[in-house]
Order: structure tokens, then C-alpha cells, then sequence
């Protein structure tokens, strides 16, 4: 038995796009309460992994459990609501709804059986922990980018998930914006929910996450602490003069 | 009493709205007791029967962004409901009839076809048409040996108000389904279709439920319409005018409020009704050229839909909302 409790847990998770192997027997375990990183070049399979995971794309081979409950097979929405959230490469909101309407979607669909007023209370709730309630009324589309991608976490966490997945939410950001989304992050985590980030930015993946996995061509090379990951060999190869 | 207030309430949200829509009502009904003429009656039969069709249309297809060409297949499904069964049962059992049977082929043709996306489901809807027109024709050659069918007749009156009932259960159905969650959901669909399922919307199951009760209204017109038709052949119940005047009437009049199809419906019907019974001649580079309905029709079409990408209603809309920002702005400055 590991002293550890999976959240979600992948085996031997594949995915081909034509011939193409995007995602390799991968096996994998988000432990419950963690911050576990996915990094790997470009190209090496992280967004489809999570596709995998919730369900944008049909796993080809493996399986894929959440509490021990195969979900593999169920479609997004059902995985939305059995508590497991994410966020998109690029941001994909809603252009016509201000941005508290974008929020209060996810409070109301995100769970079965939220009511009118429950999902009033969760949109405020959610929208002041990450800061977003400045900018309740204005149109998505005018914002910049950094708050186009705080607010794809605020509407993922307002569905209120047990997990969060978060694909490159620090890319294109300047390294001040960098930092507020790491204590971002951090503070998700410490509200109890688990954390699965992808991410390009070493610094920041180096010091927020307990544990990475690294992903290369489809397949998992390796996992670790931080500390063991910058001395690995193969890791340092992939990298290639990258600093790690 | 209460309840209809409060589903008045709930629906508009407003006093005024709702007292817009009773007057209008009740304005309605009145009027084939005070118009002598019997034709009367019937244009605005089928000016109703356009609202209805096209506000149906623009409830899935305006807001979940999947057009549908499917409107002729269930007008059509109905008409032959009312042509078959019309000489046993009351026009009211069919117009019901009409509508579940419409609502069940809406659901079976969501099931089959909303896992396609864009064009794909589009030209599927439009195919239907286009095979049940068929299928009809197949069906009277070879297993009935008919050509097309008889129908009984009711009387101008009888059609305008049943149109008139449907009219307005639609508009409230339509109203208070906008606000529920179900509405919501269409237009999360409609937003991005991929965003919303990931957020827990249960895009499947809205989208075949919202396709199925969309169809049902246009059953029952197609119901009612058919007894005006004398006698009715799959061509006349299976047109493609039917799936594509809707369209139109909802782009037109816009489809971000359930009055911009209304609006659209009746201005789109009047002018194309008038435009059909006066073909003008009119001399082009030193010819005469009969300018029938359709060539003045289709360029004021394509002028006010370049010109007004949200229709007419929705244009009106902004204006006035741009209007009052602008009354609220003045005092502030002053
Ligand atoms: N929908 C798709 N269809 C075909 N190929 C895809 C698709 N999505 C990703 N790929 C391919 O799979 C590989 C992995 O892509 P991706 O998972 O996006 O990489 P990463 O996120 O690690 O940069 C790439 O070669 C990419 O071109
Ligand atoms: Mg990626």
C-alpha cells in the first residue's frame, strides 16, 4: 500500500492522433493535497494528456480513475461534476457574457442541483479569492491577458473541484505577474484543492509543485521532487542546456 | 389568477412587458370580430404561424449556434398528421398530436445528428427535408397509390384562433424558458460549445431537449396551416420555403431577444406579400423588366442583414440603450 491517497491515477494512458503516438502508456498519480508539475517539451504530449484526463479526447488505451472511479469513459460534463476542473492552453470563456456571468455559469453547471442563490454566493466567493471581483462587469474580450487567465481559474475553481488542472496558466505572462499566479496557485492548494500544472516557467515550477513528472515524445521519462528532477540526466538532455 | 401573474411575472420580468403582451393578445383576438372581410383572418394567420415558426427556430438555433433546416420537415411531419387523421379527431387533439410526434422526430434526429458540428449539422437538417419529401412521394406511389391527399376544411376564424393559442403559449414558454437553466445552457452552447461541457453543462442532453422542443410548435402549425390547404402533396408539406423563411424572418428581426423574430416575422411576411401582388415593371438600361417579388426582396434582405448584423430588433435595441446611457451621461456633466 502507498502512504499516499490518488486523486486521479493514469495506467498505461495512450493516445494516437492517425499513427502518431501524442501519449505513451503513461502512468501516473495526483496524491491528494499536492501541487504536481507536468512538464516536457514542446510538442511532448502534455495538453493532450490532459485532454485524456477530461475527457476532450477518448483515451485510446489505459485508464484513467478519479477516487478509484474509472472516468475514462464518461463525457466532460460528468467529469466537471464528480469534482475535477481545468483550464485551456488559450482561454475559452464566454465573448458575449461580462465576466461574473462567465463565473456564475460554472457555479451553476459545475455541480448537480446548485440553485440560483448558491451559485450567487459561489461566483462572489470565488471571484474575491482570486481577485477578480474588480472587474465583474466588464466584457472578457477587453481584457488583457493576464485577466483572461485568472479568470479561466476563477471559472474553473467556481465549479468547485476537488482537482485543478492548469495548462500553462503562466505563459506570456512579465515575471511580477508570474509571481501573483504562483501565490495564486499556492493558495488554491492550501483551500484544499489538488493541483495539476502544466507549465514552461522552471522557476516557478521548481518552486511551487511537491512533485514533477516529466513527459517526452508521449512518454514519462521521469518523476520526482524538484531537486531530483534538475539532477536528472535524461531530464538535463531533453532540456538541452535549458537551465533546470 | 396568481399563477398567471406569476408566470407572467417570471417570463418578463416586468409590468410593462407583460402588459405588452396581454394588450397585444387580447388586440389579436379581437379582430375577426371587427373585420368584415374573411381574408383578414387568414393573413394574419399566417403572419402568426411565421412568428411561431421562426421564434422556434432562433430558441435552438439562434442560441446554441447550430442552424437548422429542419423547420419544413416538422411543419411538414404535422400537416400530414392533420391530412390523415383530420376526418377522425378535432383540430386541437391534432395540433397537439402533431406536436409530440414533431417533438419525438426532434428527438430522434438530435440524437443521431448533434454530435456533428457546423455545416455537417446543417446540411443533415436540410437533407431531411429533402428525404421525407421523398420518402412521401415513395410512400404514395407505391403503398397508398394516392397523389398527395384531401383535406377536411375549417373555417378562417377556427385556424386564426388556434394559431392564436399556440402563438401565445409559445411566447410564454419561450419567455420563461430564456431564464431557466436550460436557456442558460443553450447559450453557454452557443458561446463555446467546449468550454461549457467542461464546466458541466450537459451539452448533449440540452441541446437534443431544446432541437425537440423547438420542433414541436412548428408541428402543430403545420396542423393547422394544413387545413387551409385544401389538399396538400409532399411538395406543398415538405417545401424548403418552410425551413428557409424562418431563417430569415430571425435574422432579420434578430435573434438576441424573442421579439426580434416576432418583429422580424411580420415585416418580412407583409413586405413579401405585398411585393408578391404587385410585380412592378420597371425599365433597367432601356428595357422593361417585370421586377417580381423576389429580386426588390431579396436586395432589401441582404442590405438590412449587412447593414444590421444584430436585425432590426436588436439594432433598435442598442439605440435606445445608447440613447438613455447618453440622458444619463448629460446631468453628470452639467
Ligand atoms: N487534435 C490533435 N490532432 C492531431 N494531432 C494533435 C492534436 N493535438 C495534439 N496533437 C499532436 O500531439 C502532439 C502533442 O501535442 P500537445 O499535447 O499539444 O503537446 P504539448 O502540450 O506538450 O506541447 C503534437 O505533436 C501535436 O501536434
Ligand atoms: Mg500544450
Amino acid at each position: 500500500m502507498p502512504d499516499y491517497e490518488s486523486v486521479i491515477q493514469g495506467r498505461g494512458v495512450t493516445k494516437r492522433f492517425g499513427g502518431m503516438t501524442a501519449v505513451n502508456k503513461v502512468d501516473f498519480d495526483l496524491r491528494k493535497g499536492e501541487i504536481l508539475g507536468l512538464i516536457g517539451p514542446n510538442g511532448a504530449g502534455k495538453t493532450t494528456l490532459f485532454n485524456c484526463i477530461s475527457a476532450y479526447h477518448k483515451t485510446d488505451e489505459g485508464e484513467i480513475t478519479l477516487n478509484g472511479r474509472q472516468i475514462n469513459k464518461l463525457s466532460p460534463d460528468r467529469i466537471c461534476k464528480l469534482g475535477l476542473a481545468r483550464t485551456f492552453q488559450a482561454a475559452q470563456n464566454f465573448p458575449d457574457f461580462p465576466v461574473r456571468e462567465n463565473v456564475r455559469m460554472s457555479a451553476l453547471f459545475g455541480k448537480k442541483g446548485v440553485s440560483y442563490a448558491e451559485a450567487e454566493r459561489i461566483t462572489d466567493e470565488t471571484m474575491r479569492f482570486t481577485g477578480m471581483d474588480k472587474f465583474a462587469n466588464i466584457a472578457v474580450n477587453d481584457m488583457p491577458l493576464p485577466l483572461q487567465k485568472r479568470l479561466e481559474v476563477t471559472r474553473a475553481l467556481a465549479t468547485q473541484p476537488e482537482a485543478l488542472m492548469l495548462d500553462e496558466l503562466m505563459a506570456g505572462l512579465d515575471p511580477a505577474e508570474v509571481d501573483e499566479t504562483m501565490s495564486l496557485v499556492r493558495e488554491i492548494r492550501d483551500s484544499g484543492v489538488t493541483v495539476l500544472m502544466i507549465e514552461h516557467v522552471m522557476k516557478a515550477i521548481m518552486t511551487i509543485c511537491d512533485r514533477i513528472i516529466v513527459l517526452h515524445h508521449g512518454e514519462l521519462i521521469a518523476e520526482g521532487a524538484p531537486d531530483e528532477i534538475s539532477k536528472n540526466p535524461q531530464v538535463i538532455e531533453v532540456y538541452l542546456g535549458e537551465e533546470v | 389568477m396568481n399563477l398567471i401573474k406569476k408566470t407572467f411575472w417570471d417570463a418578463t420580468g416586468s409590468k410593462v412587458q407583460s402588459g405588452c403582451i396581454i394588450a397585444a393578445a387580447l388586440a389579436l383576438a379581437f379582430v375577426p370580430k371587427v373585420s368584415s372581410d374573411v381574408y383578414t383572418p387568414l393573413f394574419l394567420s399566417w403572419i402568426m404561424a411565421y412568428c411561431i415558426m421562426s421564434l422556434s427556430w432562433s430558441f435552438f438555433s439562434g442560441k446554441a449556434g447550430y442552424v437548422s433546416l429542419a423547420t419544413a420537415s416538422f411543419y411538414g411531419v404535422g400537416m400530414y398528421l392533420q391530412a390523415i387523421l383530420g376526418r377522425e379527431l378535432p383540430l386541437w387533439t391534432n395540433m397537439i398530436l402533431a406536436a409530440a410526434f414533431a417533438f419525438c422526430v426532434g428527438i430522434v434526429i438530435g440524437i443521431v445528428t448533434l454530435r456533428l458540428r457546423g455545416i455537417y449539422f446543417t446540411i443533415f437538417t436540410f437533407g431531411l427535408t429533402l428525404f421525407l419529401n421523398k420518402f412521401f412521394h415513395w410512400y404514395e406511389g407505391t403503398v397508398t397509390r394516392t397523389k398527395g391527399r384531401m383535406v377536411k376544411p375549417y373555417d378562417n376564424i377556427t385556424v386564426f384562433y388556434s394559431l392564436l393559442v399556440l402563438f401565445a403559449i409559445t411566447v410564454i414558454a419561450m419567455l420563461l424558458l430564456n431564464k431557466s437553466k436550460f436557456g442558460l445552457s443553450l447559450k453557454c452552447i452557443g458561446q463555446n460549445e467546449d468550454s461549457a461541457q467542461h464546466l458541466g453543462v450537459s451539452t448533449t442532453k440540452s441541446k437534443v431537449l431544446a432541437f425537440a422542443l423547438s420542433a414541436a410548435p412548428v408541428g402543430a402549425v403545420g396542423a393547422i396551416m394544413c387545413t387551409k390547404a385544401g389538399y396538400i402533396d409532399p411538395d406543398t408539406a415538405f417545401g424548403l420555403n418552410y425551413s428557409f423563411f424562418p431563417v430569415l424572418m430571425a435574422i432579420f428581426g434578430g435573434m438576441a431577444s424573442t421579439y426580434g423574430p416576432i418583429v422580424g416575422s411580420v415585416i418580412f411576411f407583409v413586405l413579401q406579400d405585398y411585393l408578391l401582388r404587385k410585380p412592378d415593371e420597371i425599365m433597367i438600361f432601356g428595357r422593361q423588366i417585370v421586377v417580381g417579388d423576389m429580386i426588390i426582396f431579396g436586395a432589401v434582405m441582404v442590405i438590412v442583414i449587412l447593414a444590421m448584423p444584430k436585425g432590426l430588433f436588436g439594432t433598435i435595441e442598442t439605440l435606445i440603450a445608447k440613447r438613455r446611457k447618453r440622458a444619463q451621461e448629460v446631468p453628470e456633466d452639467a
